[in-house]
């Protein structure tokens, strides 16, 4: 292959967060015509680096060269100055405007007396659009395109920037098949036409369709940058995991499982869910790993009945059940922790008291009017319990530190003494001290009898903490482990490709 | 963040000024009202005119009261003032086409139908159909108030005199619709602070999503807020009818003019967030006292309602401005 010129290059870049280092020292650079796919797992640091490059964040330490001269990137505006500019997960579209508006927002050709030229707006997006090799009407409303479409006029939009290096974050997640073609598509023409993509996946098969060059990210550092011709499957996962060391402590495990909880059948919801099935015993912590758009939240709301189902069957202690909301599978002894404390959790402007006994209420009431004296006396037992660190529980919750707010969040179920926990990323945004004692705690509940069914996407914390895994891929699943398999590499390997390599051997 | 690490030695209570902090302002700048009103208007201290005073905050206060529920719940009616009229029209209509003296009950009872009629409408539209509270409840206004029209251009029937004990009864020294707004008071706060209700109401408020994976049925709660509303509003029509002796179609104000922005004016002066979720029924009184103070020391001073409208106006944003300011701050 020969060697382009290369377009950007990043030199020793530190970048520290409240007392961790998310970068040590990254080196990085991208060549003009190249797809420069960067992997790691969460928290690896590659998010990290692209905002730096793209202005979002500020490096601590660190050059930034853009065709050979230092240039300083303190903003976005001045990346996008620069042509650099980035898509994000998150689409920055305005919904009730035409795709052409989109695509100039900010930056519209203007007549003489200031008007607007439509026409001149709708030729040139047309064109660049068609440069794009896409079929999108630029006079339609973004709302009205598909995912995939709005996705495009993203692209549309950095081209018309003159952008030279694209940061794509992870742009697959949500798109199905013939999507993903499509953009590979646009990919590849945006090559053509010289511009530098980087390109930021957790899936790695696509990483061995799309790119040129593949960088590894792992705590924080590059762990190897080469062509995509040297890696295979089995070396780029490797690469990945590295020789991690774990420095958490994880309860030991507990007694063996009892009697089966919950039982799911080929339970489908389309297009997210394909024939799921899996079993949760009481006594037993089961793992539900998965990349991000892979199910596994959209299971547990299936389970709740806030996702309907198309076809399957939800077991309970053995009898078939369909919720039709959650205070029903509240009542029947359900608990579920949502992935998100702000938006699902909690209600942030309520105290820890009333948020923690909200789901309990009705137990604890007469004629409608709340047991004063008992709630304050169960609340206050469980947040001790939890160690919940505040002066007072009548403490509005937006003013706790994420560690106390999951506990809050996790506390409003102990209450209820569910048989049957679902935890979606149960400690993520939580400081090490709180997840220690979040970890211990799903232990005591399972050893007290609990099912427990665990979602998250840190791979340590599937392994350090469950009975059993279950690998979700594209709404299927992908495998089951039990816990002496469950290694990351087996994990991510059926994460990514849904399937596990006959070669992969072990360690 | 100001936490201190005391789980073990116990959970304080927070001291009573620093927890109501923002109730004991508004109660403070309604003192500081009432003395200035005693400092500019002697007459303003009369019994009479404190009397009045409470006598005229009774309709707004009681639709004040709805709204607080309502905005509680994340929701907004601007279908009370036009829901005030029709009640008032209907019911003095009705009474006026016949001469049994105790028919009036039964029409009265209609009437209430129709105004629940109203709100039930609202919340369908609001929490089935997810049309946004302010817009679902501004079209239902302005259907409601062609109702109005329909029935009635002008002020029209009588009242049933037994009606008139509403607006002018006594019990003992204390006016009975005095009493009466003071009983709705207790039992809204009752709701409000002491029953499984009243938490969801401000659950809902606060996070509908969350309360409802927490096991609420907010769609239920929404319901009871726009029918809590809506009866609110149809005795506040009946006291007013019952002090005028005549339903007037526009007596709930047209072209949201009086009740609505008025009850909102309250609800937001007595310290509740736009947003749901936060807020009290006390500080509702206060924020209604406010509004009825202020009409009436401008009415003592004979002051121009040129400036009226725009003393109002710079109070209510003063209001709403400070507690940002505080909450921001905190």
């Amino acid at each position: 292959m020969p060697d382009p010129q290369r377009i950007v290059e990043m030199r020793n870049i530190n970048k520290t967060f409240g007392g961790v280092r998310a970068l040590k020292g990254v080196s990085f650079s991208c060549n003009t015509g190249e797809v420069h796919t960067v992997v790691g797992q969460n928290g690896a640091g590659k998010s990290t680096l692209m905002k730096i490059l793209a202005g979002d964040y500020l490096a601590d330490e660190g050059e930034i060269y853009l065709e050979g001269k230092r240039v300083r990137i303190l903003s976005p505006r001045d990346a996008q100055a620069l042509g650099i500019s980035i898509i994000h997960q998150e689409l920055n579209l305005l919904p009730e405007l035409s795709v052409a508006a989109n695509v100039f927002l900010g930056r519209e050709p203007r007549s003489l007396f200031g008007f607007l030229t439509e026409s001149e707006m709708m030729r040139r997006s047309s064109e660049v659009l068609k440069r794009l090799g896409v079929d999108i009407n630029p006079a339609v409303h973004v709302g009205s395109l598909s995912i995939a479409q709005q996705q495009m006029v993203e692209i549309a939009r950095s081209l018309l920037l003159q952008a030279r290096v694209v940061i794509m974050d992870e742009p697959s997640a949500t798109l199905g098949t013939r999507e993903l073609e499509r953009l590979f598509q646009a990919i590849d023409s945006l090559k053509r036409q010289g511009v530098a993509i980087i390109y930021i996946s957790h899936r790695l098969a696509e990483v061995f369709m799309v790119s040129d060059r593949v960088t590894v990210f792992r705590d924080g550092e590059v762990v190897g940058s080469r062509p995509v011709a040297e890696f295979d499957r089995v070396s780029l996962v490797r690469m990945m995991i590295g020789s991690s060391t774990f420095t958490e402590q994880f309860p030991a495990r507990g007694a063996s499982a009892g009697r089966e909880v919950l039982r799911i059948e080929n339970l489908s919801s389309e297009p997210v869910l394909h024939g799921v099935s899996l079993s949760v015993h009481s006594g037993e912590i089961v793992g539900l790993a998965g990349l991000m758009g892979s199910g596994r939240s959209e299971l547990a709301r299936a389970i709740l009945g806030v996702l309907p189902c198309n076809k399957g069957v939800v077991r309970l202690n053995g009898a078939p059940v369909r919720f039709r909301s959650p205070r029903i599978a509240i009542a029947r002894g359900i608990g579920y922790l949502p992935e998100s404390r702000k938006e699902e959790g909690l209600v942030m402007g309520m105290s820890i008291m009333h948020n923690t006994a909200l789901p309990s209420l009705r137990a604890r009431q007469i004629l409608g009017f709340v047991r004063g004296r008992a709630e304050r006396t169960k609340v206050g037992l469980t947040a001790t319990q939890l160690a919940i660190r505040t002066p007072t529980l009548l403490q509005e919750v937006e003013r706790l530190s994420g560690g106390n707010q999951q506990k809050v969040a996790i506390a409003k179920w102990l209450i209820c003494d569910p048989t049957l926990l679902i935890f979606d990323e149960p400690t993520r945004g939580v400081d090490v001290l709180a997840k220690t004692e979040i970890w211990k705690l799903m232990r005591a509940l399972a050893n007290a009898g609990a099912a427990v069914l665990m979602i998250s996407s840190e791979l340590p914390e599937v392994i350090g903490m469950s009975d059993r895994v279950v690998v979700l891929h594209k709404g299927r699943v992908a495998g089951e482990l039990a816990a002496a398999q469950a290694d990351e590499e087996t994990i991510l390997t059926l994460a990514s490709f849904g399937e596990s390599l006959s070669h992969a051997g072990s360690n | 963040m100001p936490e201190a690490t005391d789980t073990l030695s116990g959970h304080r209570t927070l001291p009573f000024f620093r927890r109501n902090a923002e109730t004991i302002t508004i109660y403070m700048i309604l003192c500081v009202i009432v003395g200035i009103g005693a400092a500019v208007a002697p007459r303003f201290t009369s019994t009479e005119n404190l009397t009045n005073v409470l006598l005229q905050s009774v309709a707004l206060g009681l639709v004040a009261i709805g709204q607080t529920v309502v905005i509680l719940a994340g929701g907004i009616d601007i279908s009370i003032g036009a829901t005030i009229s029709m009640v008032a029209v209907y019911s003095s209509g009705l009474m006026a086409g016949t001469s049994d003296p105790l028919v009036f009950v039964p029409i009265m009872f209609v009437a209430l139908a129709m105004a629940l009629v109203v709100g039930l409408v609202n919340s369908l539209l609001v929490s089935r159909l997810r049309v946004a509270a302010f817009i679902a409840t501004m079209a239902m206004g302005a259907i409601v108030q062609g109702v109005v029209l329909l029935y009635a251009k002008r002020p029209i029937g009588k009242i049933a005199p037994q009606l008139s004990y509403f607006s002018d009864g006594m019990i003992g020294p204390f006016p009975f619709a005095v009493l009466f707004l003071i009983f709705a008071v207790v039992v809204t706060y009752l709701i409000l602070r002491k029953t499984v209700l009243g938490r969801y109401i401000y659950a809902t408020g606060g996070n509908e999503r969350s309360a409802r994976l927490s096991g609420v049925r907010t769609r239920l709660i929404v319901t009871f807020s726009y029918l809590f509303s809506s009866l609110m509003a149809a005795l506040s029509a009946f006291f007013l009818i019952s002090r005028m002796g005549i339903g007037d179609p526009q007596v709930g104000g047209m072209n949201y003019d009086l009740f609505d922005p008025d009850s909102i004016a309250a609800v937001l002066v007595g310290g509740a967030a736009l947003t749901g979720g936060r807020g009290s029924v006390l500080g509702t009184v206060a924020g209604f006292l406010i509004v009825s103070l202020l009409n009436n020391i401008f009415n003592l001073l004979q002051v121009s309602t040129f400036y009226q409208w725009l003393i109002k106006g710079v109070i209510i944003l003063a209001a709403v401005a400070a507690y940002g300011i505080q909450r921001r701050e905190r």
